[in-house]
């Protein structure tokens, strides 16, 4: 049948009757699923106060801007220094111009910027710059993993969760997944700033930041991200971040008590058992993909 | 002039609509209800920020993504734990105390089994169990295609399946 992996959806949302589920997967499991259902659709969330809720958030919102706006109007009395927060609060939108790209799993985001410079976002990854100061303030911050080609012009910082990276003119890529840190370089010079430290990438060269330490500067021959070509690099990290882009790629589940390796080299994006061979070889694993291709065990 | 985001009421409006599936969906995810309303906070102080860049039909989305990416970068890696009100019995049920022994047992084992889920079926099966959103309106929030909310929801059932058979 067709839809054998959507069966019990279908069925639930009353597409597929009892008798024909029955048929199918026989009585037991009906019984069973029907007591999950019938559990479940007693159970609820507290109602959520959306009024006391909109209220908090425009009380937030109003602190907030008055901050900005303190030096300014202190002295102005109560009542028109409300009045200019609640006037700044309703007109801010016509000035702010800060803009959010983000590229929603299973798509790539590609943006030209205003000074030619060119961004392309991986999957689940997020930029946000300010796109009228732009030419003379570029600054990015990112969440995710990101390529950039940057035209010549004024500094261009990408500033991420684990540390900021300073273009001097160049090509790079900057890998900002969990607690770790990961910039190659492909043309002209990055500096890369994390806890204090400071490192300057040429060309080829590439330099890791995991749980907050900067390793040895390493050569790449590559002239553009892996992610590009369907591959995931990975250098001394840890287990846990190696399976979670495996989940993110594969959109599979995995199962493991061996999360405290590390791990040095490359998985494909085209085949979930090759990947994991190129994984669990070099470490003397073993893997299981169960039937349904969705969970997997390592052990 | 038409509906933008960036009026106040339209933009209240889009709260107060949208305020609890964003709570709920963010307790699924972390299963810290403080935490996910912080987040709920936030993501809308994203889109009032961004208001005159995102449409009024795109703002859900908007919503959505950027919650699950908040929730990524702050929340994520905390062990989730999960627990749901129970509606109560009806006053004249008759029912025996064993019989509601074993239902409230059966509650604890099926939250645990959910809160051990993946994270997106998890989300997937509670928004429709829940919150009672139709697999389209899921798709829609989450960005997704119809027939990927129901592959989650099939694999959540097909896992859940086992808690009712092992009992």
């Amino acid at each position: 049948m067709e839809d054998k992996d959507v069966l019990y959806a279908k069925w639930l949302n009353g597409e597929i009757s009892d008798d024909k589920l029955e048929s199918l997967v026989g009585a037991e499991a009906l019984v069973d699923l029907k007591r999950v259902v019938s559990a479940t659709d007693k159970w609820s969330m507290p109602k959520y106060d959306a009024s006391a809720g909109y209220n908090k958030f425009k009380k937030n919102k109003t602190v907030k801007e008055s901050k900005v706006k303190q030096i300014n109007w202190y002295k102005v009395s109560g009542i028109a220094a409300s009045f200019l927060i609640l006037f700044f609060f309703g007109t801010r939108f016509l000035t702010d111009s800060t803009q959010v790209i983000y590229a929603g799993n299973g798509q790539n985001e590609n943006k030209t910027l205003a000074d030619g410079s060119e961004i392309w976002l991986n999957d689940g990854s997020t930029i946000e710059f300010d796109s009228e100061d732009w030419k003379a303030n570029r600054t990015i911050e990112l969440s995710g993993e990101a390529q950039f080609e940057v035209t010549k012009g004024s500094p261009f910082i990408v500033n991420t969760p684990n540390g900021s990276i300073q273009v001097l003119g160049t090509q790079f890529n900057v890998r900002a997944w969990g607690p770790n840190l990961y910039v190659e370089c492909y043309e002209g010079k990055v500096q890369v700033t994390s806890n204090n430290r400071k490192t300057i990438l040429t060309e080829g060269e590439a330099v890791n930041v995991v749980q907050g330490t900067m390793t040895e500067k390493e050569k790449i021959t590559h002239d553009a991200p892996l992610w590009k070509n369907s591959i995931s690099r990975f250098h001394n990290e840890l287990l846990t971040d190696v399976f979670e882009e495996l989940e993110r790629q594969y959109d599979v589940e995995i199962k493991s008590t061996i999360l405290k390796r590390s791990f040095s080299g490359n998985f494909r994006h085209d085949n979930l058992e090759d990947a994991l061979q190129s994984i669990c070889k070099p470490l003397g694993l073993n893997f299981l993909i169960k039937e349904d291709q969705k969970i997997v065990e390592i052990e | 002039m038409s509906k933008t985001v960036c009026q106040e009421e339209v933009f209240e409006s889009i709260f107060k609509t949208h305020a609890e599936s964003l709570v709920n969906f963010l307790y699924y995810k972390s299963g810290d209800y403080p935490a996910a309303e912080d987040l709920m906070q936030d993501s809308f102080s994203k889109l009032w920020k961004e208001c005159a860049k995102v449409s009024l039909d795109k703002s859900k989305s908007f919503l959505f993504t950027i919650a699950n990416n908040m929730f990524l970068n702050k929340v994520k890696h905390k062990k989730v734990v999960l627990k749901f009100e129970q509606r109560s019995h009806s006053q004249f049920s008759n029912e025996t105390p064993q019989y509601l022994l074993e239902e409230a047992e059966f509650k604890n084992r099926l939250e645990l089994a959910i809160a051990g889920l993946p994270e997106g079926q998890r989300t997937v099966f509670l928004m429709n169990r829940i919150d009672k959103m139709k697999y389209k309106e899921i798709a829609e929030k989450l960005g997704l295609s119809i027939k990927a909310i129901e592959k989650r929801m099939h694999n959540a059932l097909k896992e859940l399946r086992k808690i009712s058979h092992n009992l």
